[in-house]
């Protein structure tokens, strides 16, 4: 590994980064400048990150996450999601992933506070989840599910409100998340909407001036791909015309993939005629610094959706050894481990 | 020896009794549970045909205060045995509990069960299927990581109409024929436990009090066995419910799977069965066809975690290929 600083990241850096993450997961480098310029400089809720700078002033490590408004009981936190990170390949060995380390013990002290960031979460490359697991206090919060519809025509519209997103956007209205959610009101829903490149469209469902819902679609291949979903707690009616705004005359494939326990959101999905398959079957893990708020907490109550969490896990970070197991409780090699 | 004058060794069966009485003292009666006798824990440990797992901590008096369980199964992954044990049953005597720091005898017990059992020739993968705050303890204590999100497959309506060419009945047991089914089948699951006749009328047939119900499905031409099925009446989010409890029929053969679910959602529904619930891996061929057959998706209290020890054992082929049924769990 070679001389390296590590600060934390400016507004000035985002290119830099956009740069090293495009040429890491191979992306095109004008379409990942302006989506990582979206995420971190234009979120209306902003973004923290650390960036490793070698003697030549590259940005050869990044360690970042574009925040979330959330509501969690009545109070408001922000929440960090990892995003467009990566590790020059050179700087991958020395060790256990040593630069991984450092920018992330750098990142733990700067931001994850109860007044900066009370989680930060991510869809991580299955390895990196083993490392962050077993050695970055990382946890489990759930395993996605995919919600699938084959292309079976429209669905009944009813009664409720729908819009476009522009209307949302000049609403001060929030959407209620009931006990745990994203604080979606109509500027950060509009800001969602916007990903450079994607197409994204979307709608938000009114009972009078009340925002009740909101969900936003990406059309691709053969396929429509609900990005985002918030519905009122149990209004059925919200969903059901959201849901046939999204399906709209039902000629596509829809399919969303959610990390969830709401046993209402499922039960709207499947009455639309959607499936449950199991996709992916990534794991969100988290970690969190707010005593209350941790990953069981969150795996009960948070509906969690590819805008919150991003729509492919993060590029491997580590250089991807295979797992190996720590020792096991109880055992000499194992002791301090497991609250010995 | 472990810390506060308590003995830590392996359960052995002139300990049967007492176990059972620490069970009974500390989880009291259970509806889903046959009762904790000696009986129960020589069918449920001494009678399993993989062996048995266990340890108990005793008292400067020899009493058994603390008791940590295993139920091993061989499970065949990708051609090799290999022993997966559930852990289970694992309590402490109350007045033992409160006066030790932390962490209590539950966590030491559970952590010596590990490096007892955790270590090359034993357990490959240690799992369960534990609630919440269950989880949180294991995740803390004995490094289990959630597998998946654990869903249950319920159907409330009406069955389909009876599957010509496929005839269904009821069985008292299982015999060389199931075995038989089951060495047809095990090929096509890429990592299963053995679900032979010896298995299964141990966990079903002989199970003390047992509530289970066997149903075959065969061919009407030549009578050759296609699928069977376990079920049983349970409660379950408040209600009297049919639970299907194991399940091995041909991925491929829609008539036998589609009759035999019929017929077991029909004697439920007869019997005024609010519900049929089904529980499977979400990476299962069964479960996008439960929810063909009707079934519906709702959210489970349960996370299945598991803890492998076995470096061949990736946690993607886990996810991908481990089928599992409630049969494999001890919860009903």
């Amino acid at each position: 590994m070679g001389q390296h600083v590590i600060r934390a990241a400016s507004e000035a850096d985002w290119d830099r980064v956009a740069d090293g993450f495009a040429r890491h997961a191979d992306r095109d480098p004008a379409r990942t400048r302006a989506t990582v310029a979206h995420a971190m400089r234009d979120n209306p809720h902003g973004a923290s990150g650390i960036v490793a700078l070698d003697a030549r002033d590259r940005v050869v490590g990044h360690l970042g996450v574009t925040h979330l408004p959330m509501r969690i009981r009545g109070d408001d936190y922000v929440f960090g999601r990892f995003y467009a990170c990566f590790i020059d390949p050179a700087y991958r060995t020395g060790g256990v992933h040593s630069l991984f380390i450092e920018l992330d013990e750098m990142f733990r002290e700067a931001f994850e506070s109860r007044d900066r960031l009370a989680a930060v979460f991510g869809q991580w490359d299955e390895l990196d989840w083993w490392f962050l697991r077993h050695t970055r206090g990382h946890k489990a919060i759930a395993t996605s599910i995919d919600l699938c519809r084959a292309a079976a025509g429209a669905l009944p519209t009813g009664e409720i409100r729908i819009t476009g997103v522009d209307d949302g956007a000049r609403s001060p209205a929030v959407l209620d998340v009931g006990a745990c959610g994203v604080r979606r009101d109509g500027a950060f829903h509009a800001w969602r909407t916007a990903v450079p490149g994607a197409n994204d469209r979307g709608w938000c469902a009114w009972r009078e001036d009340a925002l009740v819902g909101v969900a936003i679609a990406r059309d691709r291949r053969d396929e429509r791909l609900l990005v985002d979903w918030a519905v009122a707690p149990d209004d059925d009616a919200a969903g059901h015309a959201l849901l046939a705004a999204v399906v709209g005359d039902g000629h596509v494939p829809v399919r969303a993939r959610f990390w969830t326990s709401d046993a209402f959101t499922l039960a709207l999905f499947q009455a639309a005629g959607f499936s449950v398959e199991a996709g992916t079957e990534a794991y969100l893990s988290t970690r969190t610094v707010v005593p209350g708020i941790d990953y069981l907490s969150l795996s009960q109550s948070w509906h969690v959706t590819m805008a919150d969490a991003g729509v492919h896990p993060l590029p491997r970070l580590t250089i991807g050894e295979p797992i190996v197991y720590p020792p096991p409780p109880g055992t000499a090699d194992g002791r301090g481990r497991y609250g010995h | 020896m472990s810390g506060a004058g308590l003995f830590i060794r392996r359960s052995a069966p002139d300990d049967a009794e007492a176990i059972a009485r620490l069970m009974a003292t500390a989880f009291g009666d259970d509806d889903r549970q046959p009762a904790f006798t000696a009986e129960w824990w020589r069918w449920k440990y001494a009678g399993n045909p993989a062996g048995y797992h266990g340890l108990v901590a005793l008292d400067p008096e020899g009493k058994i205060v603390g008791h940590y369980g295993g139920v091993p199964a061989d499970v065949r992954v990708d051609g090799a045995w290999l022993t997966f044990g559930q852990n289970c049953d694992s309590c402490s005597d109350p007045a033992v509990r409160r006066g030790l720091r932390n962490p209590g005898l539950f966590v030491r017990l559970a952590q010596a069960y590990a490096s007892t059992y955790g270590i090359p020739g034993q357990d490959a993968v240690m799992y369960g299927l534990p609630n919440r705050n269950v989880h949180r303890i294991a995740s803390r204590y004995m490094d289990y990581w959630m597998l998946r999100q654990q869903w249950l497959l319920v159907a409330n309506g009406e069955p389909g109409p009876p599957t010509p060419g496929i005839r269904v009945h009821e069985a008292t047991s299982f015999d060389d024929e199931v075995t038989a089914l089951y060495e047809r089948l095990a090929p096509r699951y890429r990592c299963m436990a053995r679900r032979d006749a010896r298995v299964l009328n141990w966990r079903f047939r002989d199970a003390p009090g047992a509530a289970y119900r066997i149903t075959l499905a065969r061919d009407e031409g030549d009578a050759t066995l296609r699928a069977y099925a376990v079920h049983r009446r349970a409660r379950m989010m408040g209600h009297d419910v049919g639970l299907l409890m194991d399940w091995l029929c041909d991925p491929d053969d829609h008539e036998a799977g589609q009759a035999i679910q019929s017929v077991v959602r029909s004697f439920h529904g007869t019997h005024g069965r609010h519900a049929v619930a089904f529980v499977c891996p979400t990476s299962s061929t069964w479960f996008g066809r439960f929810q063909q057959w009707g079934f519906r998706v709702l959210p489970a209290s349960y996370m299945m975690v598991a803890r492998p020890f076995a470096h061949e054992l990736d946690p993607r082929l886990l996810r991908e290929h481990w089928f599992y049924t409630l049969a494999d769990f001890d919860i009903f």
